[in-house]
């Protein structure tokens, strides 16, 4: 199997980890593509804050990259992981509107399709970075693998781990509606208790359901402690879900601090869940 | 593993191209962002245009076509159409059709059906700024 793998990779050259980062951000931005609210927000979204996303992201896929390992021997090559795996996000994403007729030349004009390939490749290029890293075959590859990520402390890899996951998590749901609908018809009850059970879903997830192993030294540092490590991630995980609120313009300045608050509670379940899948996936 | 101990591998060629043409396509993007966020930044301006070219009838209905476009720079929202087809002594029939978003420069392609061969008349009512 693992003769193979590694004639089939000799003969491939990297043909297998740039197909797997195609499939990867299809299998993780096509509910994405095919969400109206995405379409809408790249009509009318400017290019600023565009580009600052963009940029942001790129920070995400470099961490997604360092965190899953990259190709070994190739650590002098990590920008160019980086750059495939952000330019196939951007392929993919525009292949996709073309073809479900979102963009249509002569009809959508050029800037209005650009904004939304630029908005569509985002989490294309982020499931393209952890397809590329994370769903490779296992047989002996972690030999072949550079994760420049462990030389970060503990605390430090929980930290980027938990941002990386609740950002891709948060892309998923906080360009809709619904967070914001489901905040306004929230009894004030709810909020208290999306809370308990955020912080509880997160600890059960990360050191109660066996997903991976921890590695050597995981209970050390800061965040040593399993509940406050759940707790700090559930804070940057609010962080993450507040920014993406204010991102897509669900809220504003003017917006009544409690509903500021609820909002983040809500979407903070989503984005905790997903910084609780980054812990799991940089436990291996 | 300590990082970088592997032995130094030379990226296939596949790799290489496909990062050449990444960096390419993400330059073009970016690059077209930057230049569009110093662009046309006008209003909105929204005008219609009756395809009776391509008008067709139903029995005594007729489908007609129009091309509503936002001539500014800037997105249009929840934009408004009134359509109207006098038919005779009788009451006018009245349609109303809602257009989520229309970015600048951009076409959306509406129907208005109505009674074969009674005038049209279209209106623009109203939008809102995203």
């Amino acid at each position: 199997m693992t003769t193979a793998r590694a004639r089939s990779a000799t003969t491939n050259g990297d043909l297998d980890p740039i197909l797997r980062a195609c499939a990867g951000a299809l299998l993780g931005a096509l509910p994405l593509l095919y969400t109206m609210e995405m379409w809408w927000y790249g009509r009318v979204v400017a290019e600023p804050p565009l580009l600052a996303m963009m940029g942001i992201t790129g920070a995400l896929v470099v961490l997604a990259i360092l965190f899953g390992g990259f190709r070994r021997g190739r650590h002098s090559h990590l920008g160019m992981d980086t750059l495939i795996a952000f330019g196939i996000g951007i392929g993919i994403s525009a292949i996709t509107l073309l073809v479900v007729g979102r963009i249509q030349p002569g009809r959508v004009p050029l800037d209005a399709a650009a904004r939304m390939v630029a908005l569509e490749s985002i989490p294309c290029a982020i499931g393209a970075a952890l397809a590329m890293t994370q769903f490779r075959p296992r047989d002996g590859d972690a030999k072949n693998v550079d994760r420049r990520i462990r030389s970060l402390s503990q605390d430090r890899q929980k930290v980027l781990a938990t941002i990386v996951g609740a950002v891709f998590f948060a892309f998923n749901v906080a360009p809709t509606e619904e967070p914001w609908k489901m905040t306004m018809e929230a009894e004030p009850v709810h909020f208290p208790l999306i809370v308990l059970f955020s912080l509880l879903v997160s600890y059960l997830v990360v050191f109660e359901a066996d997903f991976a192993e921890r590695p050597p030294g995981y209970t050390t540092g800061a965040l040593g402690n399993p509940f406050a490590e759940t707790l700090v991630s559930y804070l940057l995980s609010l962080g993450v879900s507040y920014a993406f609120l204010v991102g897509f313009g669900h809220l504003e300045p003017e917006t009544p601090l409690y509903a500021q608050v609820g909002a983040t509670v809500m979407l903070g379940y989503v984005t905790t869940i997903g910084g609780s899948a980054g812990r799991i996936l940089v436990s291996p | 593993m300590s990082p970088g101990s592997g032995k130094s591998e030379r990226p296939s060629r596949l790799s290489r191209n496909v990062a050449l043409g990444s960096g390419i396509v993400i330059v073009i993007l970016l690059g077209y962002l930057t230049y569009g966020a110093f662009a046309d930044g006008s209003p909105a301006v929204i005008t219609f245009e009756v395809v009776t070219s391509e008008a067709r009838t139903n029995g005594a209905s007729a489908y007609v076509p129009i091309d509503v476009r936002n001539e500014g720079g800037m997105t249009a929202a929840e934009l408004e159409i009134e359509t109207r087809f006098e038919a005779g002594d009788t009451e006018p029939l009245v349609r109303h059709t809602r257009i989520d978003f229309l970015a600048g420069g951009e076409t959306h392609r509406i129907y208005a059906v109505g009674p074969a061969g009674a005038p049209l008349e279209v209106r623009v009512l109203g939008f809102q700024d995203p």
